[in-house]
């Protein structure tokens, strides 16, 4: 189980640690000797070329690695300062804390308010909340991702009826009554044309004061745009970490200035 | 608002800002020719000037970023990169100001004569020069930026008659020393160069402002 109280993060100036992370598909090795520290209230973006773990990486945070088979973890894995490999480790628990979005939006068949109260309701027994309490949470997680003056008026219309935009907003909606500390995006905006992709990264800046957001992008526009801090990676190996702006303007190392440069990846 | 938009906003504002300071520079600058024996006005200046450098780096810093970060193109590319460059040329204003003042304390120390009658109308020019030149950044003003400009040939006029009567005219009195008269007159003749580079550095952010609105670079165009 993750703590989740605003102690946690005394102890660590960190969110997410991780020391001499190595994961293994069967006998390829996806990232290697992996040493890193997430700062929360940031966003932090993971940027490097296709395949170089940056995916594998995010994944390992909640782990849902695992549900592939055939994966092999070792090193360590801080998320608040507790190691999330730890044999007592409860899957549930850190799912709730540590929140995810996928590339497409995958809203349920179900109805918007439906949608936004299924994690909440997956985790809590059925009388843990009155109506009026997980209306309050429906209009609030709504109203944080900016979508609750679109949709307030048609809470019961399938969520799968809305943009795509709106539904990728539904699923950042959709763990906030949890109140997860740490969300982890994979590539949020691919499928959204270019103003719905504004508006998100709008939405993701506003919601870093409260949380640690971790971000996969292959676009590196975005990157610069979105995160305080970049990691770049390059065959499973952390190559270089820093604020955005050091990073793209003096990288320390010649692959990171040979990738945003664009002379590979 | 976007992102970019409030950033360059926030740029514009910074810049406006040490346009105020070397405003309030060139103000104390100008009451120092009045009254060269009152050294507060150089003290001012001074302890300005060191927080123009500090504003300098800080807007250099942020344009660096602003680019780095955003990549921005057409009119917002050729905001920042014009802020760069009227940063620069703002700071260099703030010198100049530190100039006069070095130079005003070098006549009275000199001579006992004052600061040239010519240079009351000049420093009227320079500032409203600076004036409308830095009104016509706030407001994007490509027209008033030219309109300014035209004042900048008054100022050289200016400049001439100086450095003519300066080189001209016998000056030695009797008894006096050669050597102070020479100061006396090399310190006349700085300060009046430097409020003409400060004329001349309010049209090259003129000049930066037209670049800024309409995308024409006028530069070396005689």
């Amino acid at each position: 189980m993750i703590a989740n109280t605003a102690d946690s993060d005394t102890q660590t100036a960190y969110s997410i640690q991780t020391r001499n992370l190595d994961l293994w598909y069967g006998d390829f090795q996806a990232l290697k000797d992996v040493s890193i520290d997430v700062r929360p209230c940031l966003i932090t973006s993971l940027i490097g070329p296709s395949g170089c773990g940056k995916t594998t990486l995010l994944r390992c945070f909640n782990r849902i690695n695992e549900r592939y088979g055939n994966v092999t973890t070792t090193g360590e894995v801080k998320i608040l300062g507790r190691d999330i490999y730890d044999k007592d480790v409860s899957l549930p628990e850190l799912r709730k804390s540590v929140g995810m979005v996928f590339q497409r939006p995958n809203p349920l068949p179900i109805s918007i308010y439906r949608n936004v109260l299924f994690g909440i309701r997956t985790h809590t027994s059925r009388r843990q909340y009155t109506r009026y309490e997980y209306d309050e949470m429906v209009e609030s997680a709504l109203r944080d991702v900016q979508l609750w003056d679109e949709v307030k008026d048609r809470l019961k219309d399938k969520a799968t009826r809305l943009t795509l935009e709106q539904q990728q907003k539904l699923c950042i909606a959709r763990l906030l009554p949890l109140a997860p500390r740490v969300l982890l995006m994979d590539e949020p905006c691919s499928a959204l044309d270019a103003e719905g992709t504004e508006r998100v990264e709008t939405l993701i800046a506003e919601l870093k004061e409260r949380y640690t957001i971790l971000i996969v992008t292959h676009n590196m526009a975005q990157a610069r745009r979105v995160s305080d801090e970049c990691i770049f990676m390059l065959l499973g190996d952390i190559i270089e970490h820093g604020k955005t702006a050091e990073l793209f303007l003096n990288p320390k190392q010649e692959q990171t200035e040979m990738y945003i440069e664009g002379r590979y990846g | 608002m976007k992102k970019l938009e409030q950033e360059l906003e926030n740029l514009k504002h910074r810049i406006a800002e040490m346009g105020d300071l070397v405003q309030s520079m060139v103000e104390e600058a100008v009451a120092a020719l009045s009254h060269p024996q009152e050294s507060e006005h150089h003290q001012r200046v001074l302890a300005d000037e060191e927080r123009l450098d500090q504003m300098q780096l800080e807007v250099d810093k942020e344009t660096i970023r602003l680019l780095t970060v955003y990549g921005p193109v057409a009119g917002n590319l050729r905001l920042v990169i014009t802020a760069a460059r009227i940063n620069s040329e703002l700071e260099r204003i703030g010198d100049q100001t530190v100039s006069m003042c070095n130079h005003i304390g070098l006549l009275v120390s000199q001579s006992d004569t004052p600061p040239m009658e010519q240079f009351t109308g000049m420093a009227k020019l320079v500032r409203t020069m600076l004036h409308e030149t830095l009104k016509a950044f706030r407001l994007d003003d490509a027209v008033k930026a030219r309109a300014t400009m035209a004042n900048d040939n008054l100022v050289d006029v200016i400049n001439d008659e100086v450095v003519r009567e300066l080189l001209g005219v016998d000056r030695k009195a009797p008894g006096s020393d050669p050597a102070k008269d020479v100061a006396a007159s090399v310190a006349q003749i700085m300060i009046s160069q430097s409020l003409e580079r400060i004329a001349d550095q309010a049209c090259n952010v003129c000049e930066q402002i037209i670049y800024m609105v309409e995308g024409t670079d006028i530069r070396h165009r005689g």
